[in-house]
């Protein structure tokens, strides 16, 4: 065991790696009635391509199996069903996807060792048949319809299928009907049996806990689990190119006023600096010219040209960022050229770098102070960086100005793709 | 965590006194009776002091200062609480611990410039950011059918009681908008700043005394006023046969929700045997509802019952196929008369239990949830967490039994999508 200490935060991690290889981060709350449990198998949609363990071929799974699997794997063979063991036991259980994880979760704080040894046994033991795998895809259609209902999401899924040539990325974490459709109790096991080792999990446990009690917990019901050697899993990596797929898109939907995104493809091979601070310094120069407090905000909300203001998102692949802007506008092409005319003059002002510091101490000390926040963090950076970053204060204090130039003195925006969502009914317009 | 209130001469000060937390939580509180013709100006109000005031006179500028201070959140909105309107403005700022600079009475004083130094000039409020967030609730008001859920939500209620509170719309009527003036609504700031209730809350660890002192120096209120009545609806109509309407859109999934009146129910069955009800029912991912409909039937990926209680109604809502709309409703129909019939097993009533007394204790875990405890009690007066947690306990399957008569079927709401099943 090994306690680390988050600077400045009065908070203590304390970390233990067991014999087979499952990481546990424990963070103690002061004063928090709360515990939030998660674990997490690094193994997301954006892997579809992999030799599986003790195999020597490259497969292929159907998109979108990361998130059917962590459906399936509440199915237990003898029938309990999870949901039900952690209500009776006052506990919140749940699960959610990404493209680079997948988690298992629960929050509640009585009966912790009999819901921690639950959750380890039932992520441990999954149960698949053809019967069970065929009657889950109704659910999960129709979960996958109600995200084609929501216009932000659509467009967003669109932009990640437009910018993005071959790496998974491009399709969306959920899959496609077809996909979903065609997925098999041999494919979920499959993925199963090569992400769901100790080796590749981890297990985040935040609140009112006494770390050393939790840690025998998970020791002695891991003890009597037989695994078989873990090695690392070989993944395909794919070039993807520099370029966009395709640079404009547009379709329609039935809602009252247009929607516009512009993404732009950013290679962190154009920078010779560490990754965490230029995906930190990326998101600011962006932050500062779109976000909240940029004049283009101002004066594009003042003149009516978006409705609300400018929104902004980013996401990661191992050799890309995408940076998206979105705004609801009557009249797209009038933001693109706007935005167009900012990108062409892009500008970073010491002042306001020195204010969005202070603006960060302040999340990350709101962030220690809370059960679900500090979890999320830890998760977040394992994922990220295999690791836990302690030094949030530190680094954050330390960083500075010449990065955030050199960044944008560097940057490319030439890899750009825009996709507009427009009204079906535009007849009705008042 | 010590509690207390203060009478002052206009408004009633809360302070909750705790060291559990490295932020503090400011809530101000504008109560009035509720009237659908003021909901839109009331809207309107709120947007327009928090998007500009005479000191930081847009809405870059007051983003900027919360940076200054650390950048927590801050915000604020109108809300139809049962009978009243309840305008709040609210933020968090760090404990001066963590700061490198004290910003204690900095913060305060941002909230309250937000509230009492509104950028006004000749008995109006400032043309630009007037009309700004005029368009913006237009454009809101017109585009809440892009969202099927809310708009799915405001339809039924609309059906079930287009004159009642509980169909008044949160965020106002577009035909109410276009009268609004720059000099209307300063005059109807006025008259809230006169005749409303205020209440101010703070939560954290503070000196109580330069508490006092700092607020009370900022709350430019003179006038005395009521205190303010019961929130709770009551319905007196009830429909023999229930109400059902179709209506479509074109999107993939269909919704289909279910309004339901609750008659004449007990201040106990109204707080704690509905949360056992409603928990039963469709309150979580081990619910009659979930299993039956989702998990047996495969029929759709969300389904839920919630209750208010203010409103003193329930809603069943799902996301479906059209085709599927008898079927699903068939299935609801029969979980509803298992819970009237009291087939569910007693193991269910525990874990709500269970679940609720968790829910409880996490109550007391962030400054926001804590602080609302007081608030609803103070309105509501539906008990702090402790007396929670012993009055659930007593809840037993006749009581469910009993409370499940008093639901009454009203409104069935489908928003029929397309059915195509392709990608």
């Amino acid at each position: 065991m090994i306690i680390k200490k988050l600077d400045y935060l009065d908070v203590d991690v304390y970390e233990e790696k067991l014999d087979n290889g499952l990481l546990l981060y424990i963070v103690p709350i002061q004063n928090r009635n709360n515990i939030y449990v998660t674990l997490t198998t690094k193994f997301g949609s954006n892997v579809l391509e992999f030799i599986p363990l003790n195999e020597d071929k490259m497969v292929k799974v159907p998109a979108g199996v990361a998130h059917f699997l962590e459906h399936k794997v509440f199915e237990q063979k003898d029938g309990i069903d999870p949901f039900t063991y952690f209500s009776e036991r006052g506990a919140n259980a749940n699960a959610n996807t990404s493209q680079h994880k997948t988690t298992y979760l629960f929050s509640g704080h009585s009966n912790i060792e009999d819901n921690i040894n639950f959750l380890l046994d039932y992520v441990g033991e999954p149960y698949f048949t053809d019967e069970n795998v065929e009657k889950e895809k109704g659910i999960i259609i129709s979960e996958c319809e109600m995200y084609k209902d929501k216009s932000y999401h659509r467009c967003y899924e669109k932009m990640l299928e437009n910018t993005f040539q071959i790496d998974p990325v491009r399709i969306p974490v959920i899959g496609t009907v077809e996909s979903i459709k065609s997925i098999t109790k041999e494919d979920l096991y499959t993925c199963y049996n090569t992400f769901y080792h100790p080796a590749n999990m981890f297990m985040v446990v935040t609140g009112n806990v006494d770390p050393k009690h939790i840690i025998s917990v998970v020791k002695e019901n891991q003890k009597n689990k037989k695994y078989i050697d873990f090695k690392p899993v070989t993944i395909k990596k794919y070039d993807e190119p520099k370029t966009v797929l395709k640079q404009k898109d547009s379709f329609n939907m039935d809602i009252t006023i247009p929607k516009i995104m512009i993404g732009y493809k950013i290679a962190f091979k154009d920078f010779n600096m560490d990754l965490r601070t230029l995906k930190d310094n990326l998101i600011m120069i962006f932050e500062l010219n779109f976000g909240e407090t940029s004049l283009l905000n101002e004066r594009l909300v003042n003149q009516k040209i978006v409705n609300g203001g400018i929104g902004y998102d980013n996401v990661s692949t191992d050799d890309y960022m995408l940076i998206t802007l979105s705004a609801e506008c009557m009249d797209c092409n009038l933001f693109e050229k706007e935005i167009e005319k900012q990108i062409n003059n892009l500008t970073v002002s010491e002042e306001e770098f020195m204010r969005k510091k202070k603006s960060a101490i302040g999340n990350i000390v709101a962030l220690s102070n809370d059960v679900y926040l500090m979890n999320n963090k830890i998760v977040n950076n394992v994922i990220k960086y295999n690791e836990v970053k302690y030094d949030d204060y530190e680094y954050i204090k330390n960083s500075s100005f010449k990065d955030l130039e050199y960044v944008l003195n560097n940057l490319n925006l030439e890899n750009k793709s825009i996709c507009i969502v427009n009204p079906k009914k535009l007849a009705n317009k008042k | 965590m010590k509690y207390n209130k203060y009478e002052m001469n206009s408004y009633n000060l809360h302070v909750i006194n705790t060291d559990r937390f490295k932020v503090n939580r400011l809530v101000v509180l504008f109560l009035r009776k509720a009237k659908k013709d003021e909901i839109t100006i009331r809207n309107l109000l709120g947007d327009v002091l928090l998007t500009s005031t005479k000191k930081y006179n847009t809405l870059r500028l007051l983003n900027i200062k919360t940076e200054e201070l650390y950048g927590m959140p801050y915000g604020g909105g109108t809300i139809n609480s049962g009978k009243y309107s309840v305008m709040r403005f609210s933020m968090e700022f760090l404990n001066d611990k963590y700061t490198l600079e004290p910003i204690f009475e900095e913060a305060i004083n941002f909230m309250m410039d937000i509230i009492f130094n509104p950028n006004v000039t000749d008995g109006a409020f400032d043309e630009k950011t007037f009309d700004i967030c005029k368009t913006n609730l237009k454009n809101y008001l017109e585009s809440i059918p892009d969202y099927p859920d809310n708009y799915s939500h405001i339809r039924l209620l609309d059906e079930m009681d287009k004159s009642s509170p509980i169909s008044y719309h949160n965020a106002g009527y577009l035909e109410d908008l276009d009268s609004i003036t720059p000099q209307s609504l300063y005059k109807y700031y006025l008259s809230m700043l006169k005749k409303d209730m205020v209440d101010v809350y703070l939560i954290g660890d503070v000196n109580e005394k330069e508490v006092k002192k700092i607020i009370d120096s900022k709350m430019l209120l003179n006038s005395v006023r009521k205190n303010i009545g019961n929130h709770l609806i009551k319905h007196d109509l009830f429909r023999n046969k229930y109400k059902t309407i179709i209506e479509s859109k074109d999107v993939k999934q269909s919704k289909l929700l279910i309004g339901f009146k609750i008659k004449n129910p007990t201040f106990y069955e109204l707080n704690y045997v509905s949360v056992a009800y409603s928990y039963i029912l469709g309150g979580s991912a081990d619910s009659l509802l979930f299993k039956n409909v989702r998990e047996k039937n495969s029929l759709c990926y969300y389904i839920n019952s919630s209750i208010n209680r203010i409103k003193s109604i329930m809603v069943i809502s799902s996301g479906i196929k059209k085709k599927d709309f008898k079927k699903t409703l068939e299935l609801i129909k029969k979980e509803l008369k298992n819970m009237s019939l009291g087939k569910f097993s007693d193991k269910y009533i525990e874990n709500g239990k269970e679940m609720y007394l968790n829910a409880c204790d996490e109550m007391y875990d962030t400054p926001t949830d804590l602080l609302n405890t007081y608030i609803n009690n103070n309105y509501l007066h539906t008990g702090l967490i402790e007396e929670k947690k012993k009055e659930i306990l007593k809840v037993t399957k006749e009581d469910i039994i009993k409370f499940s008569k008093k639901i009454i079927i009203d409104t069935i709401y489908l928003l029929e999508g397309s059915e195509q099943d392709d990608n």
